[in-house]
């Protein structure tokens, strides 16, 4: 029997790698991924936390307070909503029916216009009305902002 | 996960989060710190491979503890402490993402296969471990996030559903499109290297069917 010649260990050629990623590399390569945070992670953390919490709380919007002055806000608006429906039906009922020419496809621009011009002229023309209105809404709201201001 | 880490979670059970939260709760903030210590690695690790930047991940994981902090009211004990932060923070850091996306991968970057005629050494398997890890982040998000999950779960595929959100199947299968993805990139020929130069763009680029 021949005997066999040792083997120099340098002289092996190791089998090469798989170059391909196969399953067992790709589940090596994304498993064995961690990091250990740094030594002052929790205390920065908690520092944080600390501050967010003796931070003062964010000011609610004083519902209590501004309730008056949401309902007066409400009742202006229905009134407003109730004149003009009144004036709208009083514009309606006092037109001639040959006057607004109703479109088979529906109100045009131009119907809307004359519904408009009938509507106007049921309010005073002075404009005093549209005055006092706007004064009145404005002298509101600055008694509104003032309070909210003054209680808080 | 590596199991030398501290991976507290079902492990240990939830009653040391229950008696944190109810401290906390009772407007004892410091009591908090129970919690982040336990869950610290596991958070800044989510982090780190949603970024693979390491400051970038702990800014990331604290911002995750503070809106836990804030939010920690509406945790109602459904489901594990561990699940709810997870997908809490889960959420956080792929808006983080889509904010500041992590370092875009284009195809020329990725590694080439190793030359089978040189014996591949720790650092040439440690560095394609890295460019499969980046290239992870360029996959469209849904793959992204379904096997970044997955891998941080220890393969668990529940466990990612539930952070998800998603069906167990929907999980599955955005696994194996983002795997199969990820392979046909790893292992294409390596005379395409001028091809791939003449090729541009990201992985996310390269949209795949959808299997939902």
């Amino acid at each position: 029997m021949k005997p066999r010649t040792p083997v120099n260990p340098s002289t092996v050629t190791p089998n090469p790698p798989d170059p391909r990623l196969t399953d067992v590399a790709l589940d090596a390569a994304l498993r064995d991924d961690t990091i250990l945070p740094s030594s002052g992670f929790s205390a920065s953390v908690m520092a944080a936390v600390e501050s967010q919490s003796a931070a003062p709380a964010a000011i609610a919007f004083p519902w209590k307070r501004a309730f008056p002055g949401l309902v007066a806000a409400a009742a202006v608006l229905i009134l407003l909503l109730g004149v003009l429906i009144a004036a709208v039906v009083r514009t309606i009922h006092a037109a001639p029916r040959s006057a607004v020419p109703v479109a088979p496809a529906g109100i045009s621009v131009f119907d809307w216009h004359i519904g408009m011009q009938q509507l106007l002229q049921g309010v005073p023309s002075s404009g005093v009305f549209w005055l006092v209105l706007a004064l009145a809404l404005s002298g509101l709201c600055l008694l509104l902002c003032r309070r909210l201001v003054s209680s808080s | 996960m590596n199991a030398d880490l501290e991976i507290p979670a079902t492990r240990t059970g939830n009653t040391e989060d229950a008696a944190a939260i109810a401290r906390v709760l009772a407007g004892d903030p410091s009591a908090f710190e129970a919690i982040v210590r336990r869950w610290q690695t596991p958070l800044v690790n989510l982090a780190w491979r949603f970024c693979r930047d390491r400051g970038r991940a702990e800014e990331m994981a604290q911002e995750a503890f503070l809106r836990a902090f804030r939010n920690l009211a509406q945790f109602r004990g459904d489901s594990a402490f561990s699940t709810w932060l997870f997908s809490l923070a889960t959420n956080l850091y792929r808006t983080e993402l889509r904010r500041m996306p992590a370092s875009p991968l284009s195809l020329d970057e990725i590694a080439e296969p190793t030359d089978p005629r040189h014996a591949a050494t720790a650092f040439e398997n440690s560095s394609r471990d890295e460019s499969v890890r980046r290239a992870v982040l360029a996959l469209p998000a849904k793959y992204r996030d379904a096997i970044l999950l997955f891998y941080f779960h220890e393969q668990d595929v529940p466990a990612a559903a539930r952070t998800l959100r998603i069906p167990e199947g929907t999980v599955k299968a955005r696994l194996f499109r983002g795997r199969e993805l990820l392979r046909s990139k790893f292992n294409r020929p390596r005379s395409s290297k001028s091809r791939t130069t003449a090729q541009s763009g990201s992985l996310a680029e390269q949209q795949p069917r959808e299997v939902q």
